[in-house]
């Protein structure tokens, strides 16, 4: 092992929570987010130099828990997304939110997007990540950040429009 | 919110203070003028503080268990097919270089030495080892073993 077993212990209580829940946002599954998780703390067992910098050992987890993530659900999708298809990966029609708090409805909101909207999503409103963080993570860059966070808000901007805006006008 | 999508761009910028001085009072200058943009806005800002007091999700003990029994054996299930296989030849097969250098040493010498006895024997075999020469009154018997002695009257 590279990794002493009370820095790992450390590191584990400190981003296991985090982690697990970007996961299951991400990918609206239990056992798929308890794997992800599991295996990014095993390949931080494994790493021969882990990022010694708290933040960048962050998107270091991070980047490696998004990736184990990624590979369950493409396992889990017989088909990968194609580049044309819309913003949502799931539709939740407006009448099934009627009925939910606000937490929940943008909840199930952003639960619907596309995994790529999503992620970015998840890492900024969640994890507050910084543009630079977020394209080191997903792999991209920061203004293709940029450009998925607007398109993602201006989806969900335009689903929960009516549930938001119905006092006011 | 047509035809305002540069703005809208700016919007989701600024609610992540990504925006400069100069974009944020352009940004503000089209707002005043705009509904969809101030609709945009405010729906976007209430998504902002309802998902940044999300709190985390609960870990499940489970998890917790598989990790912690996980780093206990991370080094055996680490090691890959050649690790395993240069460990195994370590462990039952490693012999240091002196030991190996005097086994070389010692090999090449019995076999030098049987190489020597063996081949040496068979010469000695095709030589004359002794010549016998009896002189007689009457007869001459002269030979080389093993060979049949040459009798001559």
């Amino acid at each position: 092992l590279r990794i002493d077993p009370e820095a790992h212990a450390q590191l584990y209580r400190k981003y296991k929570g985090r982690l697990y829940s970007f996961c299951l946002r991400l990918l609206h599954d239990r056992p798929g987010a308890e794997d992800a998780v599991q295996n990014t703390f095993l390949k931080l067992c494994q790493a021969n130099e882990p990022p010694e910098q708290p933040e960048a050992l962050r998107c270091w987890l991070f980047r490696v828990a998004r990736n184990e993530a990624l590979m369950t659900l493409r396992r889990q999708k017989a088909s990968p997304d194609s580049e044309d298809a819309g913003m949502w990966d799931n539709e939740t029609p407006f009448t099934i939110l009627t009925g939910m708090e606000t937490r929940e409805i943008v909840q199930t909101a952003v639960a619907g997007l596309r995994v790529e909207y999503r992620e970015v999503i998840l890492l900024r409103e969640y994890e507050q990540l910084s543009y630079a963080e977020i394209a080191d993570i997903t792999g991209t860059t920061e203004s293709s950040v940029k450009s998925r966070l607007f398109k993602a808000r201006k989806a969900l901007a335009a689903k929960l429009q009516p549930w938001f805006l119905k006092g006011e006008r | 919110m047509n035809g305002c999508n540069q703005y809208e761009e700016a919007i989701s910028g600024y609610v992540d203070h990504e925006l400069d001085r100069r974009e944020t009072a352009a940004m503000f200058t089209h707002l005043a003028t705009c509904a969809a943009c101030q609709d945009f806005l405010s729906i976007t800002l209430r998504i902002h503080a309802t998902l940044g007091t999300d709190p985390e999700l609960p870990v499940p003990l489970e998890l917790d268990r598989r990790v912690s029994m996980q780093h206990s054996h991370a080094g055996a299930r680490d090691v890959g097919p050649s690790r395993r296989l240069a460990e195994l030849w370590r462990r039952k097969f490693f012999i240091p270089v002196p030991a190996a250098a005097c086994a070389a040493l010692m090999l090449i010498t019995v076999i030098t030495l049987a190489a020597l006895l063996w081949f040496g024997d068979l010469r000695g075999e095709m030589r004359p080892r002794v010549v016998h020469t009896i002189s007689l009154s009457t007869i001459e018997v002269q030979g080389v073993y093993p060979q049949t002695p040459k009798v001559s009257r």
